[in-house]
């Protein structure tokens, strides 16, 4: 455990639990973790193991079954749902597998689309996503539509637009299970120039948590097996 | 998310989908426009129909007559139409009384005459005759566009109203100046004619000499009594001097007509003020119009089912984007007024279309009218006022905003996390 005075997020028994007919499935259970600011942490496991799930529940996308998440002293299990949404519009930047960009939208539209909600003004807002565009190498596709880019150009697209807002938490989610091995070293490479933030990878490559992270938490049946350091 | 950006990336929603929404904004169009073509048409009625009653003469006068039963004290209602049989004729002291009624400038006996009217050497016509009194000649100075006003009220001399002229007679006004015509009775067409019938035409009177309620020939005051002694003899109708069905009131101000007739109401006259007529005539215009707004707004219902069913695709469709814009932060309301304000936009395109489409329409009935049953230039059947106009379009919008309702709400509930999920 790092000191206190860090501390970014934290986990208290988390616990999930699925009800589909008359079988409840514990995707998490009773999972306490503490995440510090600035620290990157891959988060491993097989499919199955919970992982999307805690990282869905640290995202306030997801609400617990019992336990709960702090962030920052704010309590998700008992935040409403506009509560949520403020909490994911000014502290939380998603990555996803899938890009989830918006199709109809171009590359700086994706990536102004935080500001937009969060009432930015027009002009600040444009030079914002532009200038984290050229941050992640795409300063020439802005007018682009996503089906336009590549798989690798997409997820850069993403992680401008989660970026853009300047959360202190990134949450990633197989960030590069969509991609060439190629492409996928010059996404994590790119995570890895984003000093301060905490920044959580969500992957089932073993492989790949250790090349990026220092440390790694292993989830089994929705606990933790194992939360090792290097 | 503010206002601006809600409604810019609402319109950017519609525009990426043209076809789409193209198709049902037309439901709109035509609903609006069917609304917009009924109301008109009851409103252009309604405004010929006032204008008929609204003008400066119909405002000045009153008509008082006594009713049985009115034998002083207060009347429950005003009302206009009696059988014969209900009136008790007015006397020269009654004459006397509405004169003293505050408001009232002066008052003269309504003749009540109908009289065959015989244009020397052209048609012979069925017209009232009445009478003109020494004080009322000035007034009706200003009116004559051909001729002049008698100079002998002794003489047997008439003014016509030019629309007999235009109507029933076909002669210009110019002309008829100085001709002759012949007096007989309704009752009386075979009875001998002596020189006392004959009147020369003296003058020709605009149609602003008239109020709504006729436009008879004028004699002088005598004469009219004389010749509704002789001529206008009806067992169940007063034709003595001293003894008739109604009289006509010249009012100081217009606008104290109700006023005045509620005075006359509670000296036990019956009267009813121009306004007060009017008040019941837009009444039953207002009633007429709604029927026809809601035969109009069947269109528009119908084009709701349309507008829902639009928006629940489009839900649909959008699952993905939604549950990104949420995990981006997106409240559900955000996501709600998104959703409504497409809607919304809509109708407002519909309805605006619409409205013109369904103006253009009048006009162009109108304009058909004109041709066909030759409608004077200056009578328009279909009046757009501005209270329909926003009040069409203003329904639309509100009806898309209800019909795009349950889509946006089933839009804002969404679970972010399952919306995510999707691929």
């Amino acid at each position: 455990m790092g000191p206190r005075m860090t501390e970014l997020v934290r986990t208290d028994v988390l616990t999930r639990r699925y009800v589909m007919g008359e079988n409840v499935l514990s995707a998490l259970d009773g999972v306490s973790l503490s995440f510090e600011q600035g620290e990157i942490a891959a988060i491993v496991g097989r499919s199955g193991s919970g992982k999307s799930t805690l990282l869905q529940l640290l995202g306030g996308l997801d609400r617990p079954t019992s336990g709960n998440v702090l962030v920052r002293g704010r309590r998700l299990a008992e935040c409403s749902e506009d509560e949520l949404a403020l909490y994911r519009r000014s502290e939380v930047g998603f990555i996803f597998q899938f890009f989830n960009l918006v199709p109809s939208r171009t590359a700086l539209q994706n990536v102004e689309l935080p500001l937009v909600l969060a009432g930015v003004p027009k002009s600040e807002r444009i030079a914002r996503a532009d200038a984290l565009l050229e941050r992640v190498g795409l300063k020439g596709r802005r007018e682009h539509r996503p089906n336009q880019l590549s798989g690798g150009e997409q997820q850069r697209v993403a992680i401008a637009r989660a970026l853009v807002h300047d959360p202190p938490l990134l949450l990633a989610d197989e960030p590069t299970g969509n991609l060439d091995s190629r492409t996928a070293t010059e996404i994590l490479d790119l995570l890895r120039t984003l000093t301060g933030k905490t920044i959580l990878v969500v992957t089932h490559d073993r492989a790949l948590a250790d090349s990026f992270a220092r440390r790694t938490v292993e989830l089994r049946d929705g606990k933790v097996v194992a939360d090792e350091r290097r | 998310m503010n206002v601006a950006d809600t409604l810019g990336m609402a319109l950017g929603n519609l525009a990426r989908r043209k076809g789409r929404t193209v198709l049902t904004a037309a439901g709109v169009v035509v609903g609006v426009a069917s609304l917009v073509l009924m109301v008109s048409l009851g409103l252009g009625i309604q405004r010929q129909v006032v204008k008929l009653f609204e003008t400066d003469e119909s405002l000045r006068t009153l008509t008082a007559h006594r009713a049985k039963g009115d034998g002083g004290g207060k009347k429950k209602a005003a009302s206009f139409g009696f059988g014969l049989d209900q009136i008790v004729p007015l006397t020269d002291k009654d004459l006397e009384e509405l004169k003293s009624v505050p408001g009232v400038v002066s008052v003269k006996p309504q003749l009540d005459m109908f009289l065959r009217v015989a244009f020397d050497g052209a048609a012979t016509v069925v017209h009232p005759v009445e009478g003109i009194t020494p004080e009322e000649e000035q007034r009706f100075k200003s009116h004559i566009t051909a001729g002049a006003l008698w100079t002998d009220r002794a003489e047997r001399v008439c003014l016509l109203p030019n629309a007999i002229l235009e109507m029933k007679v076909d002669l210009k006004p110019q002309d008829v100046v100085g001709k002759k015509v012949t007096f007989s009775g309704f009752f009386q067409a075979d009875a001998p004619k002596t020189d006392e019938d004959v009147y020369t035409v003296v003058g020709v009177l605009d149609d602003d000499a008239f109020s709504f309620k006729g436009r008879p020939i004028f004699v002088p005051m005598e004469h009219g009594l004389a010749l509704r002694e002789r001529m206008a003899a009806h067992p169940m109708l007063p034709s003595k001097k001293g003894s008739y069905l109604s009289a006509e009131l010249r009012l100081a101000d217009p606008r104290t007509s109700e006023d005045v007739a509620k005075r006359l109401r509670n000296l036990g006259y019956s009267s009813m003020s121009t306004r007060e007529l009017l008040k019941t005539i837009n009444i039953v215009f207002l009633i007429l119009e709604g029927f026809m707004a809601c035969i109009g707004a069947i269109g528009l219902v119908v084009s709701l089912f349309g507008i829902a069913n639009t928006m629940a695709m489009a839900v649909l469709e959008r699952t993905r984007e939604i549950g990104i814009m949420k995990a981006l932060g997106a409240r559900n309301g955000e996501i709600g007024r998104l959703f409504l304000a497409e809607a919304a936009a809509i109708g407002a395109l519909g309805g605006l279309v619409g409205l013109a489409g369904g103006a253009l329409i009048g006009k162009m009935l109108n304009g058909i009218a004109h041709v066909a049953v030759d409608l004077p230039a200056n009578v328009s059947l279909f009046h757009v006022s501005f209270l329909l106009a926003a009040g069409s379009v203003g329904f639309s919008v509100i009806v898309s905003v209800v019909a795009g309702w349950i889509p946006a709400r089933r839009a804002a509930r969404m679970e972010p996390v399952t919306a995510v999920r999707y691929e």
